[in-house]
């Protein structure tokens, strides 16, 4: 671990140590205790001690390969349903859930859909009705709503302790998978991004709802944006989830998932007609050296010592993510592109070719 | 483009009924209404608000190409935010947004897209100014005249997401005039994904402009490691209209020098100076060290700290009036800050002067000319006696030494020279000081009752001689450090009862702090001669007396050095603690024994290379050099200065694992333009000097009176 990695690490550390001690007094504080002023937070305060008791926490058979042995998980059921993220806890065998009540439970590990980070779970409790987040009274949210991720984070939990508060805003509701490569998750449906530090180790799983105790979505994994190197603290919103979730209660048969893009490329840059100057370092900008008359690109109008900088809206670092991205298109398609000609920006349209290898002549 | 700003003055609308309805839902409650939770969607309603109001103005900044590494991390390729300044394509960004170089910057509007050109950067407010061909923008516009206050809403907004609407983070205003009065400080989160992004209050109006500072770094990257950390800055929206306005110029701005060090002590302190950089616009306005700094710009200063207060915000480039107090004295400036400080790179004549005893009445005689240098470039040869330097009549070869010090790599001085008998003027360039010692530097001349040469015409001749001694080196197959180091003292022998002590032997100056020592001072010692000295740190409580005696006993003779080691304290190897006692013996031996000043150095290896370092930089005004063996400097050099020449040496094995961290810093030391003679020995384990590379370091310790 760098030095700087390390420093983030302990800042990291420290801002949710903060974060922690602002709001774990106010649940110590039953309502009776409360001074007045607080009233006008009441109604935060009361969905906060009833939110808490729908979060568990998880622990697997010990840690494996330096990931934690331990998760959160949150009940959408009376019965015993939990949702948590997948994760290597569910591949270590036995996977107890601890409920806030400090109440041990072997789970039974129903199912899980890799493509959304998602594993479902059962206990068999003895109460009838467990406290539990109903999944259609569950809230979307926009950026600026206000929000609170529950998660046993850092295992700060023990024994019949609550789990971990942490507030913060919804700063944007986007896409991960939008800047393609850049995260090691197999989502790539919308994120809620959240403005504080959510996603701790441990803290997957655990869930975010609004002020007033609405489930938002659940949290996310720890990830490291490799674009912008800094870590990303989000949750997938809780309605890419729910028709699963349910499928998998139900035990309804799970939509088989999409194949995942093909390895080898269809097109190499030349069947375009493109010659790219050549890719010397790392971060060669793509420019073009020249275009084979007659070619889609010529057709194109793109002109040799032009810089291709977007494809269909996919902004072209360097020469090798422009082959990446030429060799992905389907064949017959048109496509648009971007090339800069003299500090001016200009939108072109090309055709992809219909096979690989032959250029219309 | 034009319904924009109808769009904004419609979001400003929306904003200041959301916080009417906010008020009056704030009474409701005080006075018993409902409490149904609506102040907080009301507050978030006025977040969303605020973020959309300036919306219009930020603007989604893609980079292509650049460097993959800066600052020894990856940079990043992330889109980043930038702020609209003006209608017709004037942005501005953190600089940090642009650190990798890129060869394109590209910016999105709200649909279109532009190629930008990067106009400028302020490297003090870590701003960036790009410029893109398009009209009728929207440019961010504050509401003059609004003081902000510590505790106040503070929206961090920015737009590197692929989505619609901006991204928010939500803090507080945490601190003003922060980082030297730079920077408005924030827990909002902020981090790459707003660097350049505003901080807006709850209104919509910009407080700043996000960029990661940081109090002590200097790197481009600086403050980055606090992202999301809860202590972040944004450059007040005034002061970046102001930067903006200077940066359309085309020329980066840098922060304004004024050449002083202040002396770091008590919060109370008042500031003194304690170093003037050499050629720095204080140097130029005749501030000297223990002036203290009395006012900046008619604002007086009380506190040590206020001095960078005043100036941390300053351009170079920009004029300043300075009053500092000497005693009583009142000396007054007004003077221009500048942006780099130019290290005092120290020149060269490329001589030896014969060493004297006493002092001739005129010239300098020269006893061995280095290769490739101004002299002999000059066709200075040995025997030659320098007379005159310019006008002035060379008497000692300390003045010729001072003034060849006060010149510059490149200055061409005309020189009186003595040769053969006749005068000649001859016009050299001085060079930058060399670090290649010559295998054939002769000795110096030997002991003799006719040692001082006086006469012009009797130059020592004796490479013959040289290559005998050296030859009598110890030979390296010798155990090293083997024999018991009590044997050694034994043969320790004080013949002249009436001088100093001579041979081998230890004592410890008694007194508050008790310094003992061991050392070896040539039989052939007289005071009629200057002798070298050089200061032996060992590693550990081992002094490696032995080994070291074994090495140098001859060599300390041919070269006349003495050698001196000081011993640790307590501790099992010296500490901070030891740094008196230490020093307290290099001052006995400074006044008891004739020591040529200009060949003091201290010497160490392996593990006691840091205390040396420590103790040679702390009195780095009476040490000439530092010679570290199997070591890396661990604590950086004080600035290289005129009145105190200092040289480096460093010997590590071909294959040590160290080589690579020695050459960083050596290149730091060639920043700091430092002399570094590296000596690469082809010892396979890190072990003590031996044969040749001992003798080649007593060459470089007998070269350092070099003018």
């Amino acid at each position: 671990m760098s030095v700087r990695a390390r420093s983030i690490w302990i800042a990291r550390v420290i801002a949710c140590a903060c974060w922690a001690f602002l709001v774990r007094p106010a649940l110590a504080q039953t309502p009776a205790e409360r001074p007045a002023t607080v009233q006008s937070q009441a109604p935060a305060d009361e969905g906060l001690d009833r939110t808490l008791a729908k979060v568990v926490k998880i622990f697997g058979s010990g840690g494996m390969g330096g990931l934690e042995g331990y998760g959160s998980g949150f009940l959408v059921s009376s019965s015993g349903h939990v949702v948590t993220v997948w994760s290597h806890l569910i591949d270590t065998g036995e996977v107890s859930v601890v409920l806030n009540d400090g109440r041990r439970f072997v789970a039974k590990f129903l199912k899980g859909d890799t493509s959304r980070d998602l594993a479902v779970l059962k206990i068999e409790s003895p109460d009838a009705e467990l406290p539990f987040f109903d999944l259609r009274e569950s809230a979307e949210a926009t950026p600026g709503t206000r929000v609170l991720a529950y998660s046993n984070m850092f295992k700060v939990a023990t024994g019949d302790e609550p789990v971990s508060v942490v507030h913060g805003v919804i700063s944007v509701r986007t896409r991960l998978s939008g800047r393609r490569g850049a995260y090691r998750a197999a989502y790539e449906g919308p994120v809620y991004v959240v403005d504080s530090v959510t996603n701790n180790p441990g803290a997957a799983g655990g869930a975010l709802t609004t002020l007033d105790g609405r489930l938002v979505g659940m949290l996310g994994r720890e990830l490291l944006n490799s674009e912008s190197n800094t870590w990303v603290n989000y949750a997938v919103p809780i309605s890419e989830l729910r028709g699963t979730i349910e499928d998998i209660m139900a035990g309804r048969a799970l939509p088989a998932p999409k194949p995942a893009d093909a390895g080898q490329p269809r097109f190499a840059a030349l069947d375009f007609g493109l010659v790219l100057v050549p890719d010397v370092v790392y971060r060669t900008p793509a420019y073009v050296e020249a275009v084979v008359s007659g070619s889609a690109s010529a057709k194109a109008g793109i002109h040799a010592e032009d810089l291709i900088v977007f494809v269909n809206d996919e902004l072209v670092q360097s020469n090798r993510s422009l082959k990446t991205i030429l060799g992905r298109q389907e064949p017959g398609e048109l496509i648009h592109v971007v090339v800069r000609r003299k500090d001016q920006l200009m939108p072109l349209e090309l055709r992809v070719p219909d096979r690989a290898g032959k250029q219309e002549r | 483009m034009s319904t924009r700003p109808s769009l904004r003055l419609v979001s400003r609308l929306t904003v200041a009924a959301t916080l009417v309805a906010t008020l009056f839902m704030m009474s409701a409650r005080v006075w018993g209404g409902s409490s149904d939770g609506s102040l907080d969607t009301q507050e978030e309603e006025a977040f969303r608000q605020a973020a959309r109001a300036v919306a219009p103005s930020l603007v989604r900044i893609q980079t292509i190409g650049g460097v993959d590494r800066v600052a020894g991390m990856l940079a990043a390729t992330a889109a980043t935010t930038g702020v609209i300044v003006s209608e017709d394509g004037w942005i501005v960004s953190s600089a940090f947004n642009f650190i990798s170089k890129p060869s394109s910057i590209l910016v999105q509007l709200d649909k279109t897209r532009h190629s930008a050109k990067l106009v400028a950067t302020d490297r003090m407010r870590m701003l960036t100014l790009l410029k893109v061909d398009a009209t009728g923008l929207t440019p961010l516009r504050s509401d003059a005249h609004k003081p902000v206050h510590v505790g106040q809403w503070a929206i961090a907004v920015g737009r590197t997401y692929d989505s619609p609407e901006p991204s928010i983070a939500v803090g507080i205003v945490s601190a003003l005039k922060r980082v030297w009065g730079k920077a408005i400080q924030t827990d909002a989160h902020v981090s790459p994904v707003n660097y350049g992004g505003p901080l807006i209050d709850l209104a919509g109006n910009p407080l700043g402009v996000i960029v990661p500072l940081s109090p002590q770094g200097k790197e481009e990257t600086a403050g980055v490691e606090w992202y999301d950390s809860g202590i972040g800055f944004a450059i007040p929206f005034a002061d970046v209209l102001d930067s903006v306005e200077r940066l359309k110029k085309g020329k980066d701005l840098y922060p304004g020098l004024l050449g002083v060090t202040v002396k770091e002590g008590g919060v109370d302190d008042k500031p003194t100076i304690d170093v003037v950089r050499f050629d720095s616009p204080a140097e130029k306005a005749g501030f000297k060290a223990g002036d203290v700094v009395a006012e900046i710009d008619g604002q007086p200063l009380r506190r040590h700290d206020e001095l960078r207060q005043a100036l941390g915000h300053r351009y170079a480039g920009e004029k300043v009036h300075v009053v500092v107090l000497r005693g009583s004295e009142k000396v007054t400036a007004d003077l221009v800050l500048v942006d780099k400080l130019i290290p005092y790179e120290p020149p060269l004549l490329g001589i030896l002067p014969l060493r004297l005893a006493s002092q001739p009445q005129h010239g300098v005689t020269v006893r061995y000319v280095f290769p490739h240098s101004a002299a002999e470039k000059a066709e200075i040869v040995s025997g030659d006696q320098i007379r005159k330097w310019s006008e002035t009549v060379i008497t000692s070869a300390d003045q010729l030494a001072g003034l060849v010090r006060r010149g510059r790599p490149g200055t061409v001085v005309p020189l009186v020279v003595l040769h053969d008998k006749t005068e000649k003027t001859v016009r050299v360039t001085l060079a930058g000081d060399i670090e290649e010692i010559p295998h054939d530097l002769p000795a110096a001349p030997p002991s003799s009752p006719k040692e001082a040469f006086g006469a012009a015409d009797a130059p020592p001749e004796h490479k013959d001689a040289v290559n005998k001694t050296a030859s009598k080196a110890p030979s390296s197959k010798e155990p090293a450090g083997k024999e018991p180091a009590k044997e050694v003292a034994a043969a320790v022998s004080s013949k002249k009862p009436e001088g100093p002590k001579t041979g081998h032997f230890r004592d410890t100056l008694s007194g508050e702090t008790k310094a003992s020592y061991w050392a070896y001072v040539p039989e052939s010692y007289s005071p009629r001669g200057a002798w070298g000295l050089v200061i032996w740190i060992g590693p550990g409580r081992d002094s490696m007396e032995a080994a070291v005696l074994n090495r140098w006993q001859s060599l300390c003779a041919e070269r006349r050095l003495i050698i001196v080691a000081p011993l640790p304290g307590d501790g099992p190897q010296f500490g901070p603690n030891d740094l008196v006692g230490a020093w307290r013996v290099v001052e006995h031996f400074l006044k008891e024994y004739r020591i040529d000043r200009n060949r003091v150095v201290i010497h160490s290896f392996a593990r006691g290379g840091a205390f040396a370092s420590v103790l040679a930089f702390e009195n780095h005004e009476q040490i000439r050099g530092l010679a570290l063996v199997s070591s890396v400097l661990q604590v950086p050099p004080p600035e290289a200065h005129p009145s105190y020449p200092f040289r480096f040496f460093f010997s590590i094995g071909q294959a040590d694992r160290a080589g690579d961290s020695l050459n960083q810093r050596v290149e730091f030391l060639h920043e700091m333009k430092f002399a570094v003679t590296v000596q690469k020995t082809a010892a396979r384990e890190r072990g003590y000097l031996d044969g040749e590379d001992v003798a080649e370091l007593a060459r470089w310790i007998d070269s350092l009176d070099r003018i």
